[in-house]
């Protein structure tokens, strides 16, 4: 202990003693109960209006007590139960593929699959191909389609890009290369479009299928840069394509000669 | 229905509790807030009630064990319930000469009220604000949470009275040797 605290607790130790006298030392300057008593008698009817302040204040936090008691319990019970189920692999999978599910509907745009027959007919997500690259870009293909359990669809990607990079990001005169994202997935279920899409879309076809093509901006490192997406899709595949420094005429030819 | 019983016994004593207070201090309350209002017999009643409601509202802290601590505990709480109303009315710009002469709060702490040496002169001359504080910490043995709560202060303003009230009463204590 340092030499300042104990000389604290000291003057503590000290001024405990000193106000406890003078507590004793006050009592006696005033004057007899017997003299206040008849200077300032009590109200019977104040005296009560007191206790029945008293019986409600207590009433109101002992409730107020119980509920929050409550509260907490029901609150580590839900919690503990929702930790023990989510051990559980397959409870755990079903929360994700929720969660997942409630972001893909209002993420994803459903097209309607039409009458007529699509270009996709007959293909699975394996056969799919794409014919056009713009020049000067090469196509990387991820070759297999993957299998997500959770959700329970396969999906597909391809990528368009710039062989090599101008320069590295950040620097002066560097340009980010041009790209272009192609997601596939497995299916469509027609709920409509997501407010995102009305709110800034086209509406256009790609091979008689709807599309739907928005051009936005968006910030990387201090920069803006504009891009274009394209989605469309029909009863067996949704497509999702979003390129970066392509046109957006390229865009289309790209959608049109997946198949 | 276990906690309804626990509920209503709890009840019953402190009911009591705000009855004997009520019964036994209330001339007292009513003595010490008269004071600090210059004998301002409706501001001193209003004081006594300020003094009631605040005691209704901690009573979970009050220690009715010791009668003397308890008389001394609701002096303290009509005092300052007093003080507050002076203060109200101070801002309010009452003239002058309504303020009350013998309001403790108004008299600045001097070096000159504490000649003669004695440590409980130097409590005296104290300001109320810091000596009501430092009673129910060192007396009463309150924590400046609670301080706070029964004064009605927020919980910094009655740290700052206690630390004040302290490190004035320290200097004394070192200038009559009771203290280094």
């Amino acid at each position: 202990m340092n030499r300042k605290k104990k000389k604290d607790e000291e003057l503590d130790i000290l001024l405990e003693k000193a106000f406890g006298e003078y507590v004793l030392s006050e009592d006696e300057t005033f004057p007899s109960d017997e003299e206040l008593r008849e200077a300032f008698p009590p109200n019977e009817e104040d005296c009560l209006k007191y206790v029945r302040l008293m019986k409600k204040k207590k009433r109101v936090s002992a409730v107020f007590k119980v509920l929050r008691r409550v509260a907490v319990i029901v609150l580590i019970l839900i919690s503990a139960s929702s930790a023990a189920l989510m051990l559980n692999k397959n409870v755990r999978a079903a929360v994700t593929g929720t969660v997942y599910r409630f972001v893909d509907d209002y993420v994803w745009v459903r097209f309607s699959p039409g009458s007529g027959n699509s270009v996709f007919d007959g293909k699975t997500i394996s056969d799919l191909s794409v014919g056009y690259v713009p020049e000067g870009l090469i196509l990387c293909d991820s070759a297999d389609a993957e299998y997500d359990e959770t959700l329970g669809y396969q999906f597909r990607f391809f990528v368009i890009c710039d062989p090599a990079d101008v320069t590295a990001p950040g620097e002066p005169g560097y340009t980010r290369p041009p790209f272009v994202i192609i997601y596939v997935r497995e299916g469509n279920q027609e709920t409509g479009y997501s407010d995102e899409a009305l709110a800034i879309s086209k509406e256009t076809t790609v091979n008689g299928m709807a599309a739907l093509m928005f051009d936005f901006f968006f910030e990387s490192e201090g920069e803006q840069y504009e891009s274009t997406r394209l989605e469309f899709g029909d009863k067996n595949f949704t497509v999702y394509m979003q390129g970066m420094n392509v046109s957006g005429e390229d865009i289309l030819k790209i959608a049109e000669s997946l198949g | 229905m276990i906690a309804f019983f626990t509920l209503t016994a709890g009840d019953r004593s402190d009911k009591e509790l705000i009855e004997y207070i009520y019964r036994q201090y209330y001339p007292i309350m009513r003595y010490v807030a008269g004071r600090a209002l210059c004998r301002d017999s409706q501001g001193a009643e209003d004081a006594v009630h300020d003094a009631m409601l605040k005691i209704i509202k901690n009573v979970g802290i009050i220690d009715a064990s010791d009668k003397k601590k308890l008389k001394n505990l609701c002096c303290i709480v009509a005092r300052n319930c007093a003080l507050d109303r002076l203060r109200k009315r101070d801002e309010r710009s009452v003239p002058l000469s309504e303020v009350p002469e013998d309001a403790s709060s108004a008299e600045p702490f001097t070096e000159q009220s504490v000649v003669g040496g004695d440590i409980l002169d130097a409590i005296k001359s104290l300001p109320e604000l810091y000596r009501d504080a430092c009673v129910l910490k060192y007396v009463h043995g309150y924590k400046e949470k609670e301080v706070a709560e029964l004064l009605g202060l927020p919980e910094r303003t009655a740290s700052t009275r206690i630390h004040r009230g302290k490190m004035l009463l320290r200097e004394v204590l070192r200038k009559e040797g009771y203290h280094e």
